[in-house]
């Protein structure tokens, strides 16, 4: 066996160290150098593998190209998003930490129910990139295989239909504000709460639940087993095209509802770092909404199913208050 | 079965793709290394490295990920056996036996066994998964909230067979490690236990706390001790007897086999890894042997068979995240990341699509398995040097390794405080004669039985027997778990009763409480 | 061994039992408190309680019936086996474990301020010289060595800040 250094070891050696060291080693700054001359981490909420994470780590290498500096992912989860969202707010006030997080719906159980500590005027929301769209999903080949089906089914049989959500999730409170739109308690389904999607979705697809309320875009990945047969949306969307949305169907029985957003996923910064570190907070910005165009970004963001919008502070934050204002109304789910 | 133009497929994919051969020799080491250090887990090892793979291939990527969890894997059973201190709770069951196997000096029969045992749990699982894998992901997903709980139960039935002398004691010390496991956020979201300390809303850090009271009940009192083997002539490292380990292993198949399918099948459970995997094969293979209360003392049957039970759920939990897209554990989370930086979205679709990327990764693990019996005889040869160095060189570094370690799973100091929290609790325990491995046990399965028993509630619309009733599966999983439980001790109070007249209802009682 | 005299109660015995029941008393209340439904008591509330029923049975036999106790023990098969059972063996004196366990204690609780390399460095030098190594030169070599091997390690590895109190600085003048 030789000892040269072939192409393929060198990458590889080369990537592991480089990787390693680059990302700890500070460069050596010069108090002139304009901002960014450190790494920057961005830190996310959940673990690692879930839509947070790969939203934050499609993020980083377009980042790091703008910037000029290494962008390291950092999973903190725990506590529904508290842990992380508190360790962000114990870092240093400036532009080297980013949060990845849901501040809809998940900052308002932490706001609310669990007394983090923390509000939303502490943060800046920079934007929501990606907010899930929902389906109402069934097993191929279940008992049910259209939403107006469900809802028949609710109403006559109460109590036996089973529905599956993701716990504290937006689907969770759709699921109350549905019951209510039916003018039915909701003890009139059997409300099964999972820790994440991943299992719920199993739990579909192998039947154990006759229904569930669940993200849509990985779901797309398993649609041998499952089948959509609603959406929570304004409009039909492309790759469903058969599937009516929700509103659609409710309103052809006569029935109206509000249903609040599924999982909104945020860049968000610090509530100073405006005033502290503006060229800090311009440079930044002005990177991001770069980013947000780049069409190498864009095409991977697409392949991995991440979202890609641009709503901006101002409106993002709408966004928010507007969910907060219906979970407001059904915050009694929350302890169910 | 057998998909063989993705097979063949596969083994061009293999000859042409040398840098993922080239990974896995280092993958295996990594994982062998950091899994011998307590508090570092493959997923820790997996989440650093999960930035590296973004340059590599696919496969490349997978490979090497792999490797680093099957080195894990056994690199676990290093410290769990030299030292009686788990490198994390995969290993806890091979502590059980294999710790006291090093104090009367057999520590290279205990090591060759681990090794063996690991090695043919996890290329036996690869089989199984390159046969079945469509098979397997089907049956996970028939099992529902009931089938998760039955099997939690199955688990936390260990703190039974785990008692010292005292059945209560153990007993007690099982709840008490169930209820700890339940601080924190409840799966409804309730805040339970925490002092209002955030940190704590994620629960006491299991691993944190399991070295915590291992390194209690075995480190601290190891303070006078010059060297981990008491005898001098004992002493010694000797391949060949690690070798002879690994010949003993192949005398009981039985035992690997039972490993094997219960870490297969089970493993890709969500929630259910090699944790629990190692757990049960260890209480099944003591359950149905002829002498169970030499388990404990250094019976090599409990090393094999939770070496087995460990190793074989890796495949387990690749064959949930490949075919179904769904992470068992931390480390197939990273695993998962890994995927979606490549832009893959696994499931049912990446099954059929991309066989032939899942057949090169099974077939790369069976070579891993051998790769690691030659790898492993080598850095075990190096690391039962271990029993060589003075205790007391070995407590410090030990104790710094594992806060590292610990502080490094969560970021924060909850880790090394739950080390010494529990260290504390975990010596009080051991001189009272309460089971440190049923409070571990129950530690390690109270939150997941939590989980299940309230789902199960959920889905049964508040418990109705018609949900019940309608489930087979769970239905024979209860047979199986009431059979299990209750089978040899009824089977020997019958005997008694039949074979002695005077009093054997005493004495049966007697053993009931 | 039934005509064993009575032995002392283990009051050492008697005061974890009591810390025990304290701490099943204030979990179980602080979980109802905070929510007193089914779907959150339904797992914590039946195991409390046999945990309770349990403290007060292993409690009365610890004061009351010693003999009782003895007679049970001494029934399971494996009684002469557990005397000789290698996991109870503990060597060093009670006062050598208390003061190591104080040592790690101590260690933990100085790593937010003293930083992990200060910490690890101290903490190898106490333990070693508690354990029986009088070696100075040992002693600082293999504590240097253990801190800096975690120093950089942390700072190379990990993505996340861990206390420091020089080897950073050392590491940036590099």
């Amino acid at each position: 066996m030789t000892h040269a250094i072939t192409p393929t070891r060198r990458l590889f050696l080369g990537t592991l160290v480089g990787t390693a060291a680059a990302s700890r080693l500070p460069t050596k700054a010069l108090a002139a150098a304009p901002w960014p001359t450190d790494p920057i981490t961005i830190i996310v909420t959940t673990k690692a593998g879930g839509g947070f994470d790969a939203m934050a780590r499609n993020l980083a290498p377009a980042l790091s190209r703008e910037l000029g500096v290494p962008v390291n992912v950092l999973d903190k989860e725990g506590g529904a998003m508290v842990i992380g969202t508190k360790y962000f707010l114990g870092q240093p006030h400036d532009g080297n930490t980013l949060l990845v997080t849901g501040p809809a719906p998940y900052w308002y159980a932490d706001i609310n129910k669990f007394h983090a500590g923390y509000d939303l005027k502490d943060f800046e929301i920079l934007n929501v990139q990606w907010t899930d769209k929902t389906g109402v999903f069934v097993p191929v080949g279940g008992r049910f295989q259209s939403f107006k089906e469900i809802i028949d089914a609710i109403k006559a049989h109460p109590g036996e239909v089973s529905c599956g959500v993701v716990r504290d999730s937006g689907e969770f409170f759709n699921a109350g504000i549905l019951m209510d739109a039916l003018k039915l308690p909701l003890s009139t389904i059997r409300l099964v709460t999972y820790e994440a999607s991943a299992p719920l979705r199993t739990a579909v697809a192998g039947s154990q639940l006759d229904f569930a309320m669940v993200s849509l875009e990985a779901s797309l990945g398993m649609l041998s087993l499952i089948k959509a047969v609603g959406l929570f949306n304004d409009v039909r969307i492309p790759e469903l095209p058969d599937t009516p949305t929700v509103n659609e169907i409710l309103q052809a029985e006569g029935i109206t509802a509000t249903f609040v957003p599924s999982s909104m996923r945020a860049l968000v910064l610090y509530a100073d770092l405006k005033d502290k570190h503006p060229d800090q907070y311009d440079r930044l910005r002005g990177a991001y909404e770069k980013v947000l165009k780049d069409p190498e970004f864009l095409a991977k963001a697409k392949k991995q199913g991440v979202g890609t919008d641009w709503l901006g502070p101002e409106k993002s934050l709408e966004q928010i208050k507007a969910a907060y204002a219906i979970f407001d109304r059904y915050k009694s789910l929350l302890n169910q | 079965m057998i998909d063989w133009p993705a097979l063949v497929s596969a083994l061009h994919i293999l000859q042409s793709s040398y840098s993922a051969w080239l990974l896995t020799i280092p993958g295996i080491a990594l994982g062998m290394l950091g899994g011998a250090i307590p508090g570092v887990s493959s997923a820790l090892i997996l989440a650093i490295v999960l930035p590296a793979t973004l340059w590599m291939s696919l496969l490349s990527a997978l490979i090497f990920m792999t490797a680093i969890y099957t080195g894990a894997a056994f690199g676990v059973a290093i410290p769990a056996i030299l030292m009686g201190v788990p490198g994390s709770p995969a290993a806890v069951a091979t502590s059980f036996d294999g710790y006291p196997m090093t104090q009367r000096g057999e520590h290279n029969l205990a090591l060759g066994l681990a090794l063996a045992a690991s090695t043919l749990g996890h290329m036996g699982a690869y089989l199984i998964l390159f046969l079945g894998i469509g098979w397997i992901s089907h049956a996970v997903l028939k099992l529902g909230p009931l089938e998760m709980l039955l099997l939690m139960l199955w688990g936390l039935s260990l703190i039974a067979v785990l008692r010292g002398r005292y059945v209560s004691r153990s007993l007690l010390s099982g709840l008490i490690g169930i209820l700890i496991a339940t601080i924190g956020l409840s799966p409804r979201d309730v805040i339970r236990g925490t002092f209002d300390i955030p940190e704590l809303l994620d629960g006491v850090p299991v691993v944190a706390a399991m070295i915590g009271l291992f390194a209690a009940s075995e480190l601290f009192n190891l303070a006078g001790a010059s060297y981990l083997v008491q005898r001098s002539d004992l002493r010694k490292v000797s391949v060949r007897e690690i070798a002879r380990g690994m010949l003993t292993a192949l005398h009981h198949p039985v035992v690997i086999l039972r490993g094997l399918v219960i870490g297969a099948t089970i493993g890709g459970l969500p929630g259910v890894g090699a944790a629990v995997c190692n757990l049960v094969s260890y209480a099944e293979t003591r359950r149905g042997d002829k002498h169970p209360e030499s388990f404990g003392k250094g019976n090599p049957k409990g090393v094999i068979a939770a070496e087995a039970g460990n190793a074989s759920s890796e495949a387990g939990s690749m064959a949930t995240l490949l075919a179904l897209g769904i992470p068992g554990g931390a480390s197939s989370a990273v695993m998962l990341a890994a995927l979606s930086l490549h832009d893959v979205t696994s499931g049912p679709q990446f099954l059929d699509s991309s066989k032939d990327i899942v057949y090169a990764i099974i077939l790369n693990n069976f070579v891993q398995g051998a790769i690691m019996l030659v790898l492993g005889l080598g850095l075990i040869g190096l690391m039962a040097n271990v029993i060589r160095i003075p205790v007391r060189v070995l407590i410090p570094v030990i104790l710094v390794l594992a806060t590292f370690g610990s502080y490094s799973f969560s970021g924060n100091m909850t880790g090394p405080i739950a080390m010494v929290v529990f260290g504390l609790v975990g010596w009080f325990m051991q001189r009272h004669d309460y089971s440190v491995p049923a409070c571990v046990v129950g530690l390690i399965l109270g939150g997941k039985v939590e989980g299940a028993l309230l789902q199960t509630y959920q889905i049964s619309g508040g418990g109705q027997i018609s949900y019940f009733l309608g489930r087979p599966i769970a239905m024979v999983l209860l047979a199986l778990l009431l059979f299990s439980l209750f089978s040899r001790p009824i089977m020997q109070w019958w005997r008694q009763k039949r074979a002695t007249n005077p009093n054997p209802a005493r004495e049966s009682a007697v053993k009931i409480i | 061994m039934p005509s064993e005299s009575k032995r002392a109660i283990d009051w050492e015995h008697i005061f974890f039992l009591a810390a025990v029941l304290i701490f099943l008393v204030w979990y179980l209340s602080d979980a109802t408190v905070a929510s007193p439904t089914f779907s959150n008591l339904i797992l914590i509330a039946p195991v409390g309680a046999i945990a309770a029923v349990l403290v007060f049975y292993i409690g009365t036999i610890e004061i009351f019936g010693h003999r009782a106790a003895v007679k049970s023990v001494a029934a399971d098969t494996g009684h002469a086996a557990a005397e000789a059972d290698p996991s109870r063996f503990r060597s060093g004196s009670l006062g050598t474990i208390a003061l190591l366990m104080v040592f790690f204690g101590l260690f933990v609780a100085a790593i937010p301020y003293a930083g992990f390399d200060v910490a690890t460095f101290v903490f190898v030098i106490a333990t070693l010289w508690l354990l029986g190594e009088r070696s100075v030169v040992f002693m600082l070599t293999l504590a240097l060595g253990i801190s800096t091997g975690i120093s950089v390690a942390a700072l190379t590895l990990l993505t996340f800040p861990i206390p420091m109190a020089i080897a950073r600085a050392v590491w940036r003048a590099l």
